[in-house]
């Protein structure tokens, strides 16, 4: 539960409150990360960025690090002309919630079924657990959880049937407990009342959840998430983030993909931005986010703060003023030494929807003369 | 896998739905020969079926042979063609592939499942046969009790009920074996598209072809490789004695193509991309 | 490469080099099988020729093919002889001696059996479930599957080609050894001399220990590739078992009927109408008077003349004469290249000829019988 609450502070309705607050939690995590994996990460995210002169991984400094779960270097997939993938060089560490960000047709779920040795890279290496993938991926595929692109489930069957036979078909697990794990797996997605209904006559968010259920079937050290909130309603969609952000709290890593902005600025620590087959970006969400040094002050008279601030005001926008200062506190006892009056002061941070569109090109799918 | 295979195929309402068809034809037949009482002329229509009128208890071999070139083929592939292309439409194959299940496990399951389809569709229509037969044309007593009834063999030596009862089965074994063809090729195309009417659409068009090349004279020089081309020696086997030889080739036969066509399934499945 | 097991493009190239050597090496074995050479078995032409007359006590038991190329047309009553030479029977054969054999004509979903036991026959029609029991001679009949089993065949050819005089003139050269049937088989080629025929050669491939004829091979003059064909499939040197040799009797499911005249041609001796001269187009009359039908002709040159009552012989007249050519008003002739069938009308019955001879002689038959 307290995980949950930490949550929902970061959550975009409660991005007012942060901006103020400045969530502690996620500062101090951040930061941790940073002194931990030292100046090495921070190159290694840098020259992802640079990742379209070559294959980033051969500068990554090869060996992946023991708690990464997933490493890619210089990951290519050609479909014939149409290169889908390009010389993406992924790392997801141990207890990341890492996004993979970008539209539809950027080559996300090429990505991820690459992962999941289900598409065959033409060129580059996947390390997934410690393994090689596709060879060795049945090695690691036991401690995967996995939603690719939508839930697949035979439609004439029931959820609860529809899991056992999944889980019937692998390896592991006895026959004795398959019930019962299907029908904790089933309680915590919120199906545990599902009836005898086909699947065919599911909505689609309970095919999610279906979908989802699958996945956590084994209690997996991994979870692969493709587009999990696909039709669900914003309520639904709320309860899964708990439910990941929960499992995440118990140890399993995450790796979501989605092209909603804000699921993966509400949810993640770690970020990713697929772009035209390419990781344009893959940096931690905390260090993206960093303040820029201006601080916004909403006052009804922005003449005379702009007076009083004489040369130090960079931006102004209606009743807004952006201030370079470096401490808000003493900006606003400044300010109201000054007597003019403070609606409203925030540190100003970088939104993620900014830094998407810096590393971005144009939209995917728009189709200039 | 091959549990949940079995599972799979008999939790489906549609494999209930083809075994009634496959059953439906030989009954429909049976009405129409009760109540006209016209036999096919001697030596055309299909095979035992005059004999039948005089005696009931053969038309389940007369079943087989109503079934065996068109339906039950037919029948195979469009369930051989959806095993791999099916699942790859309807989004099962990756969770499947993820679990994880092994491609070349997931092939052979599929097969056995095959397998197992026509060894339960050939019984269902069979038994329905037996009993049609019984009811609709009466058996004529063997000397003393009614019942079970003899049945005289194409050599008109008369077939005593236990060697009736083996003569059925090793019917039932060559035509499965004879299906292995059909669900080869069709379980091959599965694995390169993801259509499974495509697949299925494939297989029929190579059985078509085999057929008609079966009857060419031009042709006769690739006859006895054609995969059709001794699907019904299985008659053999009520003749007196057992005529083994197409019996063998034909098993032969089939289980080259099987060999070749699971080889290449396998070959295309094992790095195939699943992608929509 | 680097790939460390990341890109499986060149496994997916072995695997369906794999598949390639696997369905390679199967496609070969038969053909392999066909080609495994021959045994250079060779024999004096005299030698093979003493050994294949004497063949008639060995038994064996076997599965025959015969495939004729000829392109005879249905005719109407005589469907089953027609089919003989037009296309491919498949034939079971069985014999333990000249008075007990079987054989099994085999088709899709029956089967004719004729059965030798003693002096009668016994003839099994799966189609029609009837037993037919033949009693007493059968001076004349029409030919039947039984007469194309490469040992009855190769016999009778034999024996034609042999029954003059030596230094008639037909010529017998010895052939490159076979394989038939997986036996080693030694080869005789008769070469025709006799004026009028239309064989160019038979060529007799046998077994080198009895002289047992396991394929016989008939080529037409002017052909380079055999327009009839008989061979054993499979065949095993040993007799057969009683009981497969032993007719069914009849019962539940199986007629029976006694009869003196097998087909339409004993049927129509029996009857005894007609009249056929003592020699027919320059050839000599070679049987026994018989009322309904005559063998003419000497060797491979030879041909038969039988007259068919009304309805069935006038619907034989009608095909010969769509698918033949007009010899006068009342004449037929259909040249098959091997087979030639000529059909006269005369009066209200209908001649019927055929025989490995020249159109040119069945055309002079033709216009002296009618």
């Amino acid at each position: 539960m307290t995980t949950k609450r930490t949550e929902e502070r970061i959550g975009p309705e409660e991005q007012a409150e942060a901006r103020i607050k400045a969530p502690k939690q996620q500062r101090s995590k951040a930061a941790k990360e940073q002194s931990s994996k030292g100046a090495g990460a921070k190159e290694h995210s840098a020259t992802d960025r640079a990742g379209r002169k070559g294959p980033s991984g051969e500068k990554g400094k090869s060996e992946p690090r023991e708690h990464s779960l997933i490493v890619t270097r210089g990951l290519t997939k050609r479909y014939g002309r149409i290169t889908a993938v390009d010389g993406v060089g992924l790392e997801v560490r141990e207890g990341d919630r890492y996004g993979l960000l970008g539209p539809n047709g950027s080559g996300k779920t090429t990505l991820v079924r690459m992962l999941l040795g289900l598409v065959f890279a033409t060129r580059g290496e996947i390390e997934v657990l410690g393994r090689p993938v596709p060879s060795r991926v049945r090695e690691v595929l036991p401690q995967i959880g996995a939603m690719v692109e939508g839930p697949g489930a035979y439609g004439h069957l029931s959820g609860r049937t529809n899991l056992k036979l999944f889980d019937a078909a692998g390896p592991g697990g006895g026959r004795r407990d398959r019930m019962r794990r299907v029908d904790a797996a089933l309680e915590r997605v919120g199906l545990a009342g599902v009836d005898r209904r086909p699947v065919r006559a599911y909505s689609l968010g309970m095919r999610q959840r279906l979908g989802l259920a699958g996945a956590l079937l084994r209690k997996p050290r991994l979870l692969v998430l493709d587009e999990p909130t696909n039709g669900l309603d914003p309520r639904g969609i709320r309860e899964v983030r708990d439910l990941l952000t929960e499992l995440n709290a118990e140890g399993t890593t995450v790796l979501l993909s989605s092209h909603l902005l804000g699921e993966i600025n509400a949810f993640c620590t770690r970020v990713g931005v697929m772009d035209r087959g390419r990781l344009v970006l893959q940096d931690d969400l905390a260090g993206l986010r960093r303040p820029t040094g201006r601080v916004l002050v909403s006052t009804p008279a922005p003449e005379r703060a702009v007076a009083l601030l004489d040369g130090r005001v960079e931006t102004r926008d209606g009743t807004t003023i952006g201030v370079r200062h470096a401490d808000a506190a003493a900006l606003n006892s400044e300010l109201v030494a000054a007597g003019i009056p403070v609606t409203e002061i925030t540190v100003e941070r970088r939104s993620l929807e900014q830094v998407v569109l810096d590393v971005t090109s144009t939209s995917s799918d728009r189709v200039d003369a | 896998m091959i549990t949940v295979e079995l599972a799979k195929l008999f939790r489906r309402p549609r494999t209930y739905v083809i075994t009634g068809l496959l059953c439906a034809l030989p009954f429909i037949v049976a009405v129409f020969l009760a109540t006209t009482r016209v036999p096919p002329p001697p030596g055309q229509g299909g095979a035992f079926l005059s004999a039948v009128l005089s005696n009931g208890a053969l038309y389940p071999a007369a079943a087989m042979a109503l079934v065996m070139p068109v339906f039950l083929p037919v029948s195979v592939a469009v369930l051989a063609g959806d095993a791999v292309a099916g699942e790859a439409t309807a989004g099962t194959l990756r969770y499947l592939l993820v679990r994880p299940v092994g491609r070349t496990r997931l092939l052979v399951a599929k097969l056995v499942s095959l397998v197992v389809f026509v060894l339960f569709a050939i019984v269902a229509v069979l038994v329905t046969a037996y009993v049609t037969g019984l009811a609709l044309f009466g058996s004529e007593p063997s000397a003393g009790v009614a019942l079970p009834a003899d049945v005289t063999s194409l050599s008109g030596v008369t077939i005593t009920p236990a060697g009736l009862a083996l003569r059925m089965a090793g019917t039932v074994a060559y035509i499965v074996i004879s299906m292995l063809s059909v669900a080869a090729i069709a379980l091959f195309l599965s694995t390169v598209t993801d259509s499974g009417l495509g697949a299925a659409m494939g297989a029929l068009a190579v059985l078509v072809t085999s057929q008609v090349l079966a009857t060419l004279d031009a042709a006769a020089a690739v006859r006895p490789y054609l995969p059709t081309r001794y699907w019904l020696a299985w008659i053999d086997f009520f003749r007196d004695p057992v005529l083994w030889r197409d019996i063998e080739r034909g098993a032969g036969i089939q289980l080259v193509y099987l060999g070749a066509l699971l080889l290449a399934a396998w070959a295309a499945f094992v790095t195939r991309d699943v992608a929509n | 490469m680097g790939a460390r097991g990341t890109v499986v493009s060149s496994q997916a190239r072995r695997r369906w080099l794999v598949v390639l050597v696997a369905v390679v090496l199967l496609g070969s074995v038969p053909v392999l099988l066909a080609l495994r050479p021959a045994g250079a078995g060779t024999m004096d032409p005299g030698t093979l020729r003493a050994r294949m007359a004497g063949s008639g006590g060995q038994a064996f038991h076997g599965y025959a093919q015969s495939n004729g190329l000829l392109p005879v047309p249905a005719l109407p009553g005589l469907s089953d002889v027609t089919s003989l030479v037009s296309g491919v029977t498949e034939m079971r054969t069985w014999y333990a001696s000249a008075e007990r054999w079987r054989v099994d004509v085999v088709r899709g979903a029956g089967e004719t059996d004729l059965y030798q036991v003693g002096d009668a026959q016994v003839v099994w029609e799966s189609a029609a479930g009837q037993l037919t029991r033949i009693v007493g001679a059968q001076p004349v009949r029409l030919p039947r599957g039984a007469d194309l089993t490469p040992p009855v065949l190769g016999a009778r050819l034999l024996a034609l080609a042999t029954e003059e005089a030596p230094g008639a003139g037909d010529r017998f050269e010895v052939l490159r050894g076979k394989r038939v049937a997986g036996i080693d088989a030694v080869g005789l080629r008769i070469v025709p001399a006799t004026v009028g025929t239309t064989v160019a050669y038979v060529d007799v491939w046998a077994e080198p220990g009895t002289g047992l004829p396991l394929q016989v091979e008939i080529t037409a003059r002017g052909g380079s590739r055999p327009v009839f064909v008989t061979r054993f499939l499979e065949v095993d040197l040993s007799a057969p078992e009683d009981s497969v040799l032993t007719p069914p009797v009849p019962g539940p499911g199986v007629g029976s009927v006694v009869t003196d005249t097998s087909d339409l041609l004993a049927a129509a001796n029996r009857l005894g109408r007609g009249w056929l001269p003592e020699r027919l187009g320059g050839f000599e009359r070679q049987d026994t008077p018989v009322a309904a039908a005559g063998v003419y002709g000497t060797g491979l040159a030879r041909f038969v003349v039988a007259r068919l009552p009304g309805g069935a012989g006038n619907r034989a007249y009608e095909q010969v004469r769509t698918f033949g050519t007009p010899a006068g008003d009342d004449a037929a002739v259909l040249p098959t290249g091997l087979l030639t069938v000529g059909a006269v009308r005369a009066g209200r019955g209908v001649y019927l000829i055929a025989g490995l001879v020249e159109p040119a002689v069945i055309e002079r038959v033709a216009r002296e019988l009618s």
